[in-house]
């Protein structure tokens, strides 16, 4: 697997996520990266922000990306033939405070992809929007994946509410709606 | 600007910027100016005016002044319930405000 300058986005994330398969480490795809994926012509990320499985967070992580050609630049990797930022997080995959340990695995030929599911990165997206200063680029985000992909919509207002955030879900649905 | 009940709360600036600072939570004069294509002069004025009504409160952290609704308005429940129901019809200023990031990037990510 070779990364050059005509691969999308999404040709990345599959590269990636089977390189470190085959290293025997599951990584999955997150944050605004997972935004991209599900709503491509809305919504265009430059960063691939992958977490690690709990059972993968051992060993050398950054050994698959090396192998492939990315160069470490402070907290991120780079490739000199790839506009695309490559994030590894060391934490549990999570929204907010909550563990997230199922996510959904595309396939495409011999490559994989993990990535939260729609619900969840619509959650994650909608993180944003919450809170005492809310990004409505979050909730923009929010919106596009929610119009591409199938949600757990009675989910996402039971999550908001717990939150506190019922008034912030109003605006999500009524928009989702309009 | 957002169609929103203009005058509702005065002129339509004064509306606006209430409604702003209601949505943004926690902003400063020249964040709403921007999201609403005012002068910041005339912001400023509207938060004046709102602030000596009791319905905001500003303060200086660092060198900016920083704008919410007031937290000790007897009236804040009732006040926020009707800017919420007019931020749900705001849909323009949402978008508008989407413009905006106000999350910070880890460092050493491009923006």
């Amino acid at each position: 697997m070779i990364i050059d300058p005509t691969l999308s986005f999404k040709d990345v994330a599959f590269i990636v996520c089977t390189a470190f398969k085959n290293a025997g480490a599951t990584v999955i795809l997150s944050g605004g990266g997972a935004a991209t994926i599900y709503a491509p012509d809305a919504y265009q990320s430059r960063d691939l922000d992958f977490v690690f499985d709990f059972w993968s967070r051992t060993g050398t992580p950054e050994k698959p990306l090396i192998d492939l050609g990315y160069e470490r630049k402070g907290n991120f990797y780079r490739h000199p033939q790839s506009p695309f930022t490559i994030d590894i997080i060391d934490t549990p995959l999570s929204i907010g405070d909550e563990e997230i340990t199922k996510w959904d695995t595309l396939v495409r030929g011999d490559q994989s992809l993990n990535i939260i599911t729609p619900t969840d990165c619509v959650r994650d997206r909608l993180m944003w929007f919450m809170g005492t200063r809310p990004d409505y680029s979050g909730l923009e985000q929010a919106l596009y994946v929610a119009k591409e992909q199938s949600i757990d919509l009675n989910l996402i207002e039971k999550w908001m509410k717990s939150q506190g955030e019922a008034d912030r879900f109003e605006i999500f649905r009524s928009r989702l709606e309009s | 600007m957002s169609k929103s009940p203009s005058g509702f709360f005065g002129t339509a600036a004064r509306t606006n910027t209430l409604l702003a600072v209601y949505m943004l939570g926690e902003t400063y004069p020249a964040q709403v100016a921007e999201v609403l294509g005012l002068r910041v002069y005339l912001v400023q004025r509207a938060i004046e005016s709102l602030e000596e009504a009791g319905m905001v409160v500003s303060g200086l952290e660092g060198n900016q002044r920083r704008v919410k609704i007031n937290p000790r308005l007897i009236y804040k429940t009732e006040l926020e319930a009707l800017l919420q129901k007019m931020s749900v019809n705001a849909v323009d200023l949402q978008k508008k405000m989407a413009e905006y990031r106000r999350r910070p990037r880890r460092i050493g990510k491009e923006l």
